[in-house]
């Protein structure tokens, strides 16, 4: 019976400190899903500006013909680009990216495509290589600051593949920010862009004065628009990362809580057991010297 | 009659405010912009931003920033600037850039550096003293 109790409260002891560590864990996540948050604000609206800029010139340029919004006639080489974290204990975060992934993996290689995998961030690294993917590039020094320079990192390499033709169409699996309560893996074709719809059609001019050409003009905004959506996708991943793990390790804690509580519950009603017997044995111990 | 700037950059937007006039570092030179501007969208160079505006105690203040590689666009007295680079004069390490303008311009002058390297080197030397011509003034 003492044995018991004694194992009771080793158990009770190491929930308690396990909880210590989620408990630590939700705070740290949460903080650093606030200035996640904040730089995901931050960027909005230089990326909103770009677009708007893009459309305007993509609209007066008339048939723009930059190799980076040209649709291939035959897609035969296809590449992934996903985007995962470098550390675990967040919940479903980074199987739901993987997951998504690998389901375009199979769509486009069903078309009878040739796929490759470029990989941002360690799980995704080790997850996919695990289970006998061959990857194509993978970046694992991306922090929970994200700088534009690693999204230039990231990206530069693709756009000089699909620029040579290694590649047909670029498809980026990242964990999307909607808002504070959802974010979702999603999936977009980055390359070729899709440039902003032009409705007539038509060149339109004169109104603005453009300089240089609306081409060269293009020739600039395409590739910091490629930098700027890469950068957007880092901050989006980051900031649904930070809150992945604040749910995981808040639920984590939630858990050892209740099982602290029924511990010791557990060791109360074990500790009045032994009382009760031995008391009942001093009793039967006294009567029997009668 | 005034403007109205707005200079962003990809980490965050960096200024925002009232103007009497812009002079902005287009890519083939200078482009100043007053209220009434046409409408325009211009490609910028590496440089120095300046904006002038009335100043709190009367008179007039300039504010300067450096911008590296982005855009101009002026339409009914709006100019928005944004570029993938920019900073502002009190935000530079002028003794970091100082270091780098020295060792860099070495590498240059010296031509140690090939084709591509050279290409490179040349437009962070543009951008670094850019930002030193800041520092400077």
């Amino acid at each position: 019976m003492a044995e018991r109790l004694k194992d009771i409260r080793i158990r009770t002891r190491s929930v308690a400190s396990t909880k210590k560590i989620t408990r630590t864990m939700e705070l740290v996540a949460t903080s650093k899903m606030k200035r996640a948050q904040d730089r995901v604000n931050a960027a909005s609206p230089y990326q909103a500006k770009l677009h708007e800029l893009l459309g305007e010139v993509v609209a007066r340029a008339g048939d723009v013909a930059h190799p980076l919004i040209a649709k291939r006639d035959k897609v035969s080489k296809v590449a992934i680009l996903l985007v995962t974290a470098n550390r675990g204990l967040c919940g479903g975060y980074n199987a739901n990216a993987i997951r998504t992934a690998k389901r375009i993996y199979k769509e486009q290689q069903d078309l009878g495509r040739e796929v490759s995998i470029d990989v941002v961030g360690k799980k995704g690294m080790t997850t996919l290589r695990f289970q006998g993917y061959k990857l194509n590039r993978t970046h694992l020094g991306i922090t929970d600051r994200p700088a534009l320079k690693d999204a230039q990192a990231i990206i530069e390499p693709l756009r000089d593949d699909f620029l040579k033709g290694q590649i047909d169409e670029l498809y980026v699996v990242w964990t999307h920010w909607k808002s504070l309560a959802s974010q979702a893996p999603k999936v977009l074709r980055l390359l070729p862009i899709e440039a902003p719809a032009n409705e007539s059609g038509k060149a339109r001019s004169g109104d603005i004065i453009l300089d240089p050409s609306p081409e060269e003009l293009l020739g600039t905004l395409l590739p910091m628009y490629l930098t700027q959506s890469m950068y957007t996708f880092l901050v989006e991943a980051n900031a649904s990362e930070q809150v992945a793990r604040r749910t995981a390790m808040k639920s984590a804690t939630d858990n050892a809580s209740e099982m602290i509580t029924g511990l010791t519950r557990k060791l109360n009603r074990a500790r009045q057991a032994q009382i009760t017997q031995e008391i009942a044995e001093v009793v039967g111990g006294a009567a029997a010297l009668e | 009659m005034e403007l109205h700037v707005d200079i962003i950059s990809p980490e965050k937007p960096l200024y925002s405010g009232q103007a009497r006039s812009v002079v902005a570092p287009a890519h083939d030179g200078e482009v100043g912009i007053l209220p009434q501007h046409a409408p325009m969208v211009a490609k910028l160079g590496t440089g120095v931003v300046r904006i002038r505006r009335a100043g709190e105690s009367g008179g007039e203040t300039v504010d300067r920033f450096a911008v590296r590689q982005g855009f101009v666009q002026t339409a009914a007295n709006k100019v928005i600037i944004i570029a993938e680079e920019a900073i502002s004069a009190a935000d530079v390490n002028s003794a970091a850039v100082s270091a780098e303008l020295t060792t860099l311009r070495q590498q240059v002058e010296s031509h140690q550096l090939k084709g591509d390297e050279q290409d490179k080197a040349r437009a962070r030397l543009a951008w670094l003293n850019a930002q030193k011509s800041l520092a400077g003034a």
